[in-house]
């Protein structure tokens, strides 16, 4: 019963040390660089001494054999099934052996650490640990396109919430089985007819599915049909300029009757070569090539949807020198107002008279703080009111005032610093997600960070912090249902901002853990005493 | 009669963990602001006004250079993300070359001197019947002498490589710069900065910062940096191993 005991004991000790390592330490050292080490090497002190001393070695050396265990699970999980039968082996048999020679520490100690964080591994992977402390993976894609055109392609969200984003259905190997993909072998081809390969590879690169996944069926992967597309399943215009400034888009129907996108270059490489070369044009040359890029991919677009084109047009209220960037209540009891942005400017019109008025404020860019469309307008006090959080560098937000006049109410003291989305929530302040960087440490790795708006004092206060780089792209589908990428990697993920504090949880089991250890040492150290 | 030395570790264990568990509730971590940071000083620029002339002469002397190397990036920002097209390589005036291309991730090469041309794409080199025409970049430079005098400002001087290098700065709409309409007639209010070498009076690089509008998608962002160097009386345009094996495959 007792010896039970000691393997559940040891069991649980495993899996909370591997979690706050991940969850705590790490993160704590990422953030706050030497003092969170310093923080750590204090905590790992007082840890120590809290055990009684004829069990510390021992304790100690227990401890590292987690740590090291958890990552050599997480590696041999890296590795395909087959490999996995040899490599936990291996590993329990060499951990095992240094445990035992060294530390006097069983083998049924190793194989129970090695055997619970090997399930752990399988539920939560340890990459993953300080991620999912904070967000739940609804739905986690594949790898949608092994050989992309891009970092990252676009993911927008078209009717009954149905996700739309691009990528290659089928493995190249499949294509060749299906008969699809002309057998001649790349090497073949070099040699008897080159240009017909640099054709094909282009082709294999530019042409691409529109892919759907529907939130009803788990969001399970679908192409989308050419026909569907064309009479009434209206894939979002965002997929449609991906390609801006030097690429196309446009549409085509593959021998399945599946929706092809493919996105071209507009002209010829040698064309940009030559722009390059002349710095004085330069400005107007690439200016015309986003609008010719622009212009295309739209009329193609128009072409796919058919009869729906009138219904698109008239849902826009762009012109050359304005775009319409959305409505904002900027000013208390004035109603919504439209916003726009001319060439480095915002422009906020009366949400009566609109554009036939003048502006009623006016936001000018610099040539270092550009007035880009990268902006959110968010209440975010929850007071009914829209601030104006523009993603220049420095991240600012702005209020308007009643005379035109814009307050600023925030500046980032970090440049990488950047703001997301902010997400209203009913009786508590609204959730504002930002990129933010590491409090201490002088680098531009940024972390997906939720704050609130705090109005005494004008400061952001952080709620929670998700440690894990390259997020990018997030934006809310439904309440508390959030879509991400991973930069460089064409995946997404679907997620929900996990209820409970795992950080805060985890820091106070460790405390009660240590309080526990040294109230054990002092009623010990009196009980040996007396007797 | 308790252990002195039991007693001082339990009430430091305990004062620090009450700190901590006080702390761990009221724990409040604020995204930094920019006042509590150190700010860099702004660049100091002052109006200049034998600059422009310096420009001119320093455009001038550059159209005796018949062999050097450039680096030209353009950079656009379009949404919040940014997309990159560049050269780098040697030219040899009138049209020979050798020159790397990159335009949003996808790799060109073109190799070109008096006989032959080369081109690689999708990693495959092929040779090219037509010559690629190489656009004088002196001479496109040259409608600097027709535009009036800008108001121009001096930067502090700044380093290029090693060599130290006169800073000079303007801003006008790019349209009228380039002599040619941007489209639906926009305008493209844009920054010039030139660098012209202090020792030597070449022009070493330009840089261009613009705006522009673009309908639906809002303001877009453009920068270009362009560098020239390796300014000597030889050419530069010479084979790579990886192009002579290439061009030996290519032999039928």
């Amino acid at each position: 019963m007792k010896k039970t005991l000691t393997y559940l004991l040891l069991a649980l000790y495993a899996v909370f040390l591997a979690a706050l390592y991940q969850v705590v330490a790490i993160p704590l050292a990422l953030d706050f660089s030497l003092l969170g080490l310093a923080l750590l090497f204090t905590a790992g002190m007082l840890g120590y001494l809290a055990i009684p001393k004829v069990n510390r070695r021992m304790f100690a050396l227990l401890s590292l054999l987690v740590l090291i265990a958890s990552y050599g699970v997480d590696y041999i999980y890296s590795d395909a099934l087959g490999w996995r039968f040899l490599e936990f082996p291996l590993l329990f048999a060499v951990l095992g052996w240094l445990a035992y020679s060294y530390g006097k520490i069983r083998f049924a100690y190793t194989l129970t650490v090695v055997l619970v964080l090997g399930l752990t591994q399988a539920f939560v992977p340890l990459n993953d640990m300080a991620f999912t402390s904070n967000l739940h993976v609804v739905y986690k894609s594949d790898v949608l396109d092994e050989h992309s055109l891009f970092p990252l392609y676009t993911i927008a969200k078209g009717d009954k919430g149905t996700l739309y984003t691009l990528g290659d259905l089928r493995e190249d190997q499949e294509d060749e089985e299906l008969g699809k993909r002309d057998p001649i072998k790349d090497e073949d081809l070099l040699e008897q007819n080159p240009p017909t390969l640099i054709e094909r590879r282009k082709q294999e690169l530019e042409d691409m599915y529109v892919l759907s996944f529907d939130p009803e069926n788990h969001y399970a992967k679908k192409t989308v049909a050419y026909e569907a597309a064309h009479s009434g399943q209206a894939i979002p215009f965002d997929l449609a300029y991906q390609g801006l400034p030097y690429s196309a888009s446009d549409w085509s129907a593959d021998g399945e009757g599946n929706l092809k996108q493919t996105i071209r270059p507009v002209d010829d490489p040698t064309a940009v070569l030559y722009n390059l070369m002349e710095p004085l044009t330069l400005p107007v040359v690439m200016s015309e090539r986003t609008d010719i890029v622009y212009k295309t991919s739209k009329a193609n677009y128009l072409d796919l949807l058919d009869e729906q084109a009138t219904r698109f047009d008239s849902d826009r209220k762009h012109t050359p020198y304005e775009t319409f960037i959305g409505y904002g209540r900027l000013l208390p009891g004035a109603g919504e107002q439209p916003v726009y942005e001319a060439n480095n400017e915002l422009r906020v019109y009366d949400a009566k008279a609109g554009r036939d008025g003048q502006p009623i404020a006016t936001l000018a860019g610099t040539f270092e703080e550009p007035m880009t469309p990268d902006l959110l307008l968010a209440d975010i006090n929850g007071d009914d009111q829209d601030e104006l959080l523009l993603n220049t560098v420095p991240a600012k937000i702005l209020r308007l005032q009643q005379d035109g006049t814009w307050k600023t109410l925030w500046i980032s003291g970090k440049d990488s610093f950047r703001f997301e989305f902010v997400e209203p929530r009913d009786g508590e302040q609204p959730l504002i997600v930002a990129n933010a960087p590491s409090l201490l440490r002088d680098q531009p790795a940024r972390y997906l960070t939720g704050f609130t708006w705090q109005e005494q004092g004008t400061e952001l206060v952080r709620d929670w912090r998700v440690f894990e780089e390259n997020i990018v792209h997030p934006f809310a589908i439904d309440q508390d249902l959030w879509v991400a990428q991973i930069y460089n990697n064409q995946m997404f993920y679907v997620l929900r901002p996990f209820p409970y504090p795992v950080e805060t949880l985890l820091t106070a089991l460790y405390l009660l853990l240590v309080l526990g250890g040294y109230g054990y040492r002092l009623t010990q150290g009196r009980r040996n005493r007396h007797a | 009669m308790p252990n002195p030395m039991w007693k001082k570790t339990t009430l430091l264990v305990l004062s620090l963990a009450a700190i901590l568990t006080t702390n761990g509730c009221a724990w409040q971590v604020n995204a930094p602001e920019a006042e509590e940071v150190e700010q860099e000083a702004p660049v100091q620029r002052q109006i200049s006004t034998d600059g422009w002339d310096k420009i001119l002469n320093a455009i001038e002397k550059n159209q005796s250079v018949e062999n050097f190397g450039i680096k030209s990036e353009f950079l656009s920002t379009v949404n919040g993300t940014s997309h990159r097209a560049a050269i780098y390589g040697h030219v040899t005036l009138p049209d020979q070359a050798v020159l790397s291309e990159n335009i949003d991730g996808r790799a060109y090469y073109l190799f070109q001197d008096e006989n032959h041309t080369y081109w690689r794409e999708e990693d495959v080199w092929q040779e090219k019947f037509q010559r690629v025409s190489i656009p004088n970049t002196w001479a496109s430079l040259e409608r600097m002498k027709e535009l009036a005098p800008q108001k121009l400002y001096q930067l502090p001087d700044a380093i290029l490589v090693s060599f130290p290098a006169e800073v000079f700065q303007f801003e006008a709409n790019a349209v009228s710069i380039a002599g040619m309409p941007a489209p639906d007639n926009k305008a493209l209010p844009a920054r010039y900065t030139f660098y012209v070498d202090k020792a030597t009076h070449y022009l070493k690089r330009i840089e261009i910062d613009y705006t522009d509008h673009l309908e639906g998608k809002g303001t877009v962002v453009g920068h270009a940096l362009i560098d020239y160097f390796d300014f000597s009386d030889e050419s530069s345009v010479k084979m790579t191993d990886e192009l002579q094996k290439a061009v030996e495959k290519l032999k039928p």
